[in-house]
């Protein structure tokens, strides 16, 4: 493989020419292609379109202490080689934009605006060059993440640069929802233009709950650095600390032991499972199917007992340690989580008999909130919603973690890209995850829990990569000279498939916008940080 | 539609009148000190995700004060604690009347020397 | 009379806790206890209310336009006697057209404050409307061509009295037209959800959304009125038996236990079906009440011809 890998990347540097300055390994399975800016739409065109890579993160980090410039970094992953490639070019403080690589690549666009309004850095040529996550509000001139703006500093709110879909037709109603809801959600809001029930078009506008946790994390040492992470979001509390955690490891070139591997796992996949049976329960929510709604809770409260039992926390908090795991199961948790687990299986698949056999709840969930593949290729959707509309991306197949290479599972998916698809495959990954509990159970190795992590060396950056119940999440985490966060950039699966759901709404009536919404299951927290 | 009545007969009622009881072993609970003595090493300060451990420096003695409107719950000043003078109980009954109660303190003896915090 | 008044307004709640009761069962829990609407609706009445700035003086009024008028027609709707000094003011059309009013000043006020799940509420139930009430009138001419009057009273006393049988297929293709016009008139699943949180799916709901205080009571309270006298209606229609026909002090007490017992039973046949049932597309709903206008005409058909 590495000999494929180096006849690979030898024939991209004669393709890309002189285009491309200088091409460097970081790490095992990272090259970094520092190219010119004026470079980087073709550069990152190719990649893309002729060489099928996907767009993993972009990161813009302010590195004028280091050097004295900005840096952006799009990576791009190539599963079938197992491989990143970084394009990174370098812009000068004193000239701060580049050349937009949205307008080629749909799915760059919300990085490019979060970097316009957290960096200053202005892409030229973007199509939709509003503010993302500074709601039009801010000043124009106070970019938050730059190194000179102080973690408490107050902005002054200016009049709001907002603006949403102007319609020409007096058919066309608007309707604003949120974001205060009628229910207790998360905070967004959604304008849609509707001509009677049907919508036309979705605006929608997130990042009511940006905490601002990338700048709060930098200045801190790795270790408090978790907990930060951990707190993101709710539900995906495991994932985003054990991509955490294994950005750390990767920059130490740590391997941790076998059993903490085999532990991260298991948890990893109790973090899933009562993830997916909780929403298949709430989206008999959106149709207002009593019977599957109070079912559904109670298999997932009953997960939830099961997570406090054996790991002290019903969100699976603070199990992860930088290095491997902080705790350990015996032979009592062990059947506790087999015995619980075979009668959860039961129930949930009488659950999901008594739904696909119910002629309303199927005749609501076929055919609603259609993503067709080609929107959820050009935009890069991971995760459930991809792999619901026949897009292949499974990161815990593709680039394995943890244990994921000692255990076989079979990733499910489907065609059709409605909301039943959207439910068939967290039908499926329910049934998979329990029978890869099995399989780690019976061979769980015995040994250590956690190795210690060596001095970190400055300025040098690795990622690290889970799949969280809604797709794939990389933090991308670069350590400053005292073993503290220098920048820390974090893109969960929410990240990549809000863009698409706007896509999947058009067409369908207002009423349906709840049970879409609730099929793609994003949490706004992640999307926000 | 007999399978819905029949699953809906099967699972009975869920919800509980009963009283809350205890929560299980491995709850991460309320931190508490215990009779042990403390060295002053300040581990569990300088570990503590939250800055939920202060020290407090009177004339001649010093105090470990800990807040439970600060902390997380993580347990880690109890793994790092040389003499288990901090442990995590599964205690989850934490509301009090007022918010002096919320903070608790513990002397500290120093056996080692005040700038010594230990490396996490 | 004051009676009547009395028993329709003080047994609405009770009938909406029934209902809410077995649903919580059926969803496993133990649910809210009976006696819960009653404290909602005193709470209700203690409040303060708020108003936007944008709203009217249709705002403050319609509550009570609403409740005199679902009180109003409780007048003319037989309870636990058929003895009624109200006949010949009205007959079954008042009642119906007597809703029609507190509907239009619903979905009107709705619009009063501008909010958009008013206006998106107001035009879902002005639609469904169209189709209900003619559905609901046909349900009630194919009972009344058998006794030949339409006040209600006499309507009750000459069922009771002919025994028009169950079995006649006609009576019960009445029934299962008016059941599904009561579950639409009374915004229950298939056709509407009246507990869900989703502001974009609220039909009912939605236009309740800017009340508050004392004026969200009188609107709820009045929404539990018209459950009650369309579920009594249903009752009086179909199931007469052992109601009182003299003032006989004895007599009345049998028949109003016998007239809460039959309400409970049916509460709890509707809470059956909601739970059984999810909420169909709002476009499916007219062919749903479509259906029921079917039945009602065969049945109209049938009778002619018996």
């Amino acid at each position: 493989m590495e000999k494929t890998i180096k006849q690979w990347l030898s024939r991209m540097k004669q393709q890309l020419g002189n285009k491309v300055r200088s091409m460097e390994q970081n790490g095992a399975q990272e090259t970094v292609m520092l190219v010119e800016k004026t470079e980087l739409p073709d550069v990152c065109y190719f990649l893309w379109h002729e060489k099928k890579g996907r767009l993993f993160t972009m990161v813009g980090n302010d590195e004028r202490d280091i050097h004295g410039f900005f840096a952006l970094y799009y990576v791009f992953s190539f599963d079938s080689f197992r491989h990143f490639i970084t394009v990174k070019t370098l812009i000068d403080p004193l000239d701060p934009t580049f050349p937009s690589v949205s307008v080629q690549l749909p799915a760059a666009n919300w990085y490019e605006r979060e970097v316009k309004d957290l960096l200053g850095l202005r892409p030229q040529g973007h199509p939709d060059p509003r503010p993302l996550i500074l709601h039009g509000d801010w000043p124009e001139d106070l970019h938050p993440l730059r190194k000179d703006f102080p973690l408490d500093r107050h902005a002054p709110r200016v009049q709001s640069r907002e603006s949403f879909m102007p319609y020409d037709s007096e058919d066309v109603t608007e309707i604003p929802v949120g974001p205060i809801h009628a229910g207790i959600i998360e905070p967004g809001h959604f304008r849609f233009g509707a001509v009677g029930d049907t919508i036309l078009h979705l605006d929608a506008r997130l990042f009511f709950t940006h905490r601002g946790l990338e700048k709060a994390n930098e200045g801190m040492p790795l270790e408090k650095a978790l907990f930060l992470a951990e707190r993101i979001c709710g539900v995906c509390a495991l994932s985003h600390s054990t991509a955490f955690a294994q950005a750390a490891e990767r920059l130490g070139g740590v391997t941790i032991p076998p059993r903490a591997a085999y532990l991260r796992t298991l948890f990893l996949e109790l973090e899933r499972l009562y993830n997916h049976i909780g929403d298949v329960g709430n989206i008999c929510a959106g149709f207002g199917f009593a019977v599957g709604v109070s079912q559904g809770a109670r298999l997932k409260e009953t997960l939830q007992q099961l997570n406090e039992r054996v790991a002290g926390h019903r969100y699976l908090r603070g199990i992860i340690r930088l290095g491997g795991i902080r705790i350990d199961i015996t032979e009592r948790e062990k059947e506790d989580i087999v015995r619980t687990l075979s009668y959860v299986k039961k129930e949930f698949q009488e659950l999901v008999d008594l739904l696909f056999s119910h002629d309303i709840a199927m005749n609501r969930m076929a055919t609603t909130g259609v993503l067709s593949l080609e929107h959820a290729n050009q935009l890069e959707v991971v995760g459930v919603a991809a792999r619901a509309s026949g897009r292949s991306v499974d990161i815990r197949r593709d680039q394995p973690y943890a244990a994921y290479d000692q255990v076989s599972f079979h990733v499910p998916v489907y065609e059709v890209g409605d909301v039943l698809s959207r439910v068939r495959i967290r039908v499926d990954e329910v049934l998979e995850s329990i029978a890869i509990i099995e399989q780690l159970m019976h061979s769980l190795p015995s040994g250590d829990t956690f190795t210690p992590l060596p001095p970190l060396p400055p300025y040098r950056s690795a990622m690290g990569w889970c799949e969280s119940p809604r797709g794939e999440t990389v933090h991308w985490l670069m350590v400053g000279p005292d073993q503290t966060v220098y920048r820390y950039r974090v893109r969960s699966a929410t990240y990549s498939n809000w863009p698409a759901v706007p896509l999947a709404v058009k067409g369908n009536i207002v009423p349906d916008f709840p049970l879409i919404n609730k099929s793609f299951e994003l949490c706004y927290a992640c999307c926000d940080r | 539609m007999f399978d819905l009545i029949k699953k809906i007969w099967k699972t009975k009622t869920v919800t509980k009148t009963d009283l809350l009881t205890e929560a299980p072993e491995r709850f991460r609970g309320k931190p508490i000190f215990v009779s042990n003595e403390c060295t002053g090493c300040q581990a569990c300060i300088t570990s503590c995700p939250a800055k939920a451990i202060t020290l407090v420096q009177n004339d001649n003695s010093s105090t470990i004060s800990l807040s439970y409107a600060n902390c997380i719950f993580c347990g880690i000043c109890a793994e790092m604690c040389e003499t288990n003078a901090i442990q995590i109980t599964n205690e989850y009954r934490l509301a009090t009347k007022t918010k002096t109660e919320l903070t608790v303190t513990k002397q500290a003896t120093f056996a080692k020397l005040l700038t010594a915090g230990k490396e996490v | 009379m004051f009676l009547q008044i009395a028993i329709v307004i003080l047994l609405a709640p009770f009938i909406q806790g029934v209902i809410k009761k077995t649903k919580a069962r059926m969803q496993n829990r133990i649910g809210p206890s009976i006696w819960q609407p009653y404290y909602d609706v005193i709470k209700f009445m203690k409040k303060d209310a708020v108003l936007s700035h944008h709203s009217s003086w249709l705002s403050i009024v319609t509550p009570y336009i609403v409740f005199v008028s679902i009180v109003t027609a409780g007048l003319f709707i037989p309870t636990y006697t058929v003895n009624n000094d109200w006949n010949f003011i009205g007959d079954v059309i008042l009642v119906v057209y007597l809703f029609g009013v507190a509907r239009f000043f619903t979905a009107l006020t709705a619009l009063d404050a501008g909010g958009s799940f008013g206006g998106m509420g107001s035009s879902r139930e002005m639609a469904l409307s169209a189709i209900a009430e003619p559905a609901l009138l046909l349900a009630l001419f194919a009972v009344c061509l058998s006794s030949g009057t339409m006040k209600l009273s006499d309507l009750v006393v000459s069922l009771l009295h002919n025994g028009w049988d169950w079995f006649t297929p006609s009576y019960g293709l009445a029934f299962f037209a008016m059941l599904i016009v009561v579950i639409a008139e009374t915004g229950r699943i298939p056709v509407d959800n009246p507990d869900t949180h989703l502001e974009l799916t609220m039909v009912h709901e939605g236009m309740l959304l800017e009340y508050s205080g004392r004026y969200l009571g009188l609107m709820m309270w009045a929404a539990q009125i018209k459950q009650l006298l369309l579920l009594s209606l249903f009752i009086h229609l179909f199931f007469p038996w052992g109601i009182a026909a003299s003032g006989d002090a004895s007599q009345i007490i049998l028949s109003f236990l016998l007239y809460v017992a039959k309400l409970v039973a049916l509460s709890m046949l509707l809470a059956f079906i909601e739970t059984m049932y999810a909420k169909i597309r709002l476009f499916k709903v007219p062919k749903l009440l479509g259906s029921s206008m079917i039945l009602s005409l065969m049945a109209i058909l049938l009778r002619v011809f018996e």
